[in-house]
């Protein structure tokens, strides 16, 4: 889909700048609310191009100084925070104690990245997340799927198609949002394979 | 109408997308998974990904197409040409989903799209048609048809195509021996030996009227196009106004155009398309149902936008123009490049390296590609239609010889030499040409 664009690598970027392609009316604040995005997401790379500037942030896993945690034990369960080229490191305030671990529930394992798929819709229609209004989602984030299990719906033309699990996985992050449009390829679940 | 799904890809996308934005109406793009770095994807305002790499799983994709339209909020959806734009029931999916097709309606597709069917309506409208028979019962049964058609006929397969099984009959003397062999050929290209006979052309032209309708029974046409430039009936190069064309002639297959769609309640678009022979008699062929490749020839010397009229006529509104306003002004010429060895015509899909297209007064280009676009090998090859535009035919050639040695693609191969190749020759400056004459003439 058009306008906005999410990269999902699943392989963390050593790279550790921000390109700020054209800085309009980019600021401190709106750079704020990407990374938090980022951070919920589970992103670790984002572009965004809008008609005042364009911006491209990737997540770096090395990082030196600000967080002593990650130095010494790189395998952390989280994604490391991003790091912003020259002007500021917002990370600073938002992780006053450096033994705190940033919450850990929205962030993809990093060791698993080598089994961790990402399941595409199979054709374009609106993704929903239970059978409907007021039910309780197919699976929630840390489900075990089997083969054969419903994952979603996906209607289209007023037909609702069930998603069914084709491989026994586990399901890491919920990419495709409930009750909206989804087109041909695009990503619905991050899973790890089991 | 706010918001058009363009079911279609390439340039002819572009152009709808163009022709909706000056109209105010919002625009959705529909792409196959290749697609997806397309240049209408990227203008129009909202895209979505309906599907794999072939056809069949994207843009004939009726329900990923209808989906693609629910999702989206689309009201109206335009077709383009080629996929999906002839076919009756895409036209009546839509309708029945509440969306406005910009296209005539699901029966009058029916009825002009079986070219049987369409015979048999036109030659009601009084409009002539190439004279013809049904499956032949015997040779006397040739004889005595062939003889009312006069020669030269020409005997061909029911079931075939690709000239085998056809033969071509000057005389009574020649036509047992020719009715033998084209039914045993016939029999073994095509597991049948029904053969028909139709009257033989020589050199025969393609000539064909563009026509306008609205819901209002009000029908015009905006002159011909001159189509005889073909290569295994693939059209090369087209132009209008025709040199074969006087105004009188022009006017009386105007008409006969006219009739054919007011026959059928025709609405929008459409082209009917005609066999001239060298005596000047015009033989009907078939109606296409849509927009056509070639209609910036025609937007040229009318000055008329035709995907705008479609808008309009989709719209509700009546018909802008009478039949008086429509005079055909200088002359236009328009070449098809194609992604495609020039020589071998061999196919040539690939990234684009370099890319500078001609430019000046009176040239338009008509292209969904750009430097870095990587040509896929899942559809047609046409890169781009090169267009000019002159005061008389002198002017449009040499201008188009003019744009196209300015045209500059690098990375893959082109058709361009051969539309040198062909507008340099003596027989495209004196008209001589005709639809096998690329073949006969130019190749050999």
């Amino acid at each position: 889909m058009k306008n906005v664009t999410k990269e999902k690598s699943l392989s963390p970027k050593k790279v550790n700048e921000i390109k700020e392609v054209k800085s309009g009316a980019l600021n401190r604040d709106l750079l704020r609310s990407f990374t938090e995005f980022m951070r919920e997401e589970g992103l670790v790379s984002f572009k965004f191009k809008s008609k005042e500037f364009e911006v491209e942030l990737n997540f770096s896993n090395s990082q030196p100084g600000a967080l002593p945690l990650q130095q010494s034990a790189p395998q952390m369960n989280h994604a490391p925070a991003p790091v912003v080229a020259t002007t500021h490191v917002p990370e600073r305030n938002e992780a006053p104690q450096a033994f705190t671990p940033p919450p850990t529930a929205t962030r993809p394992p990093l060791a698993a990245a080598e089994n961790t798929r990402i399941i595409k819709s199979p054709f374009v229609g609106t993704f929903y997340r239970s059978a409907g209004p007021g039910k309780s989602p197919f699976v929630d984030v840390g489900s075990v799927v089997k083969v054969g299990d419903a994952l979603c719906i996906l209607e289209a033309m007023k037909l609702m198609n069930e998603i069914e699990a084709e491989f026994k996985c586990k399901i890491l992050k919920i990419l495709a949002e409930d009750a909206s449009p989804v087109e041909y390829g695009e990503a619905l679940f991050e899973v790890e394979v089991l | 109408m706010k918001k058009v799904l363009i079911a279609n890809r390439g340039e002819i996308a572009l152009r709808i997308i163009r022709s909706a934005r000056e109209l105010g109406i919002k625009t959705v793009a529909v792409h196959s998974e290749c697609d997806a770095t397309n240049l209408h994807v990227k203008m129009a305002d909202e895209s979505i990904c309906i599907g794999g790499n072939r056809a069949k799983d994207s843009y004939l994709n009726i329900v990923a197409l209808m989906s693609a339209c629910d999702v989206s909020g689309a009201d109206a959806v335009h077709p383009g040409y080629g996929f999906l734009s002839e076919q009756a029931h895409f036209a009546s999916t839509v309708a029945e989903c509440g969306i406005t097709f910009i296209g005539p309606k699901p029966d009058s597709m029916r009825k002009l799209g079986s070219k049987v069917s369409a015979r048999e309506i036109v030659s009601k409208s009084g409009v002539p048609v190439l004279p013809g028979s049904g499956v032949l019962k015997s040779v006397e049964d040739a004889l005595s048809i062939s003889k009312d058609i006069g020669f030269p006929v020409l005997l061909k397969a029911s079931n075939g195509g690709g000239g085998r099984g056809m033969r071509i009959v000057r005389s009574e003397d020649e036509l047992k021996r020719a009715f033998e062999s084209a039914q045993s050929e016939s029999k073994a290209a095509f597991g049948s030996g029904d053969i028909f006979v139709e009257k033989f052309v020589e050199k025969p032209r393609h000539i064909e009227i563009q026509i306008l309708a609205d819901r209002y029974g009000n029908v015009i046409h905006l002159g011909e196009r001159e189509c005889s430039l073909q290569r295994r009936h693939q059209k090369v190069i087209e132009e209008a106004p025709s040199m074969h064309l006087d105004e009188e002639l022009r006017q009386r297959m105007g008409k006969a155009a006219c009739a054919v769609a007011s026959s059928v309640n025709y609405e929008s678009l459409g082209t009917c398309e005609f066999l001239l022979d060298e005596q000047k008699n015009f033989y009907f062929m078939e109606t296409n149902t849509r927009i056509q490749v070639e209609h910036p020839v025609t937007e040229f010397v009318t000055g008329i936008d035709l995907v705008k009229e479609q808008f309009y006529v989709a719209m509700g509104e009546r018909l802008r123009y009478k039949q008086s306003d429509i005079k055909l002004t200088g002359h236009a010429i328009e070449c098809r490049v194609n992604a495609e060895d020039p020589y071998s015509f061999m196919p040539s899909p690939g990234k684009i390296e370099n890319l500078i297209w001609a430019g000046g007064l009176g040239v338009r280009i008509d292209s969904g590609v750009y430097p870095g676009f990587s040509v896929p090998p899942f559809y047609d090859s046409m890169l781009a239609k090169v267009i000019c535009y002159g005061h008389d035919r002198k002017e449009s050639r040499a201008k188009m010889l003019r744009a196209l040695r300015e045209c500059v693609v690098e990375g893959i191969k082109t058709n361009i030499p051969l539309h040198k190749k062909i507008l340099e020759h003596e027989d495209y400056v004196s008209g001589d040409t005709y639809t096998k004459w690329i073949e006969e003439k130019l190749l050999v």
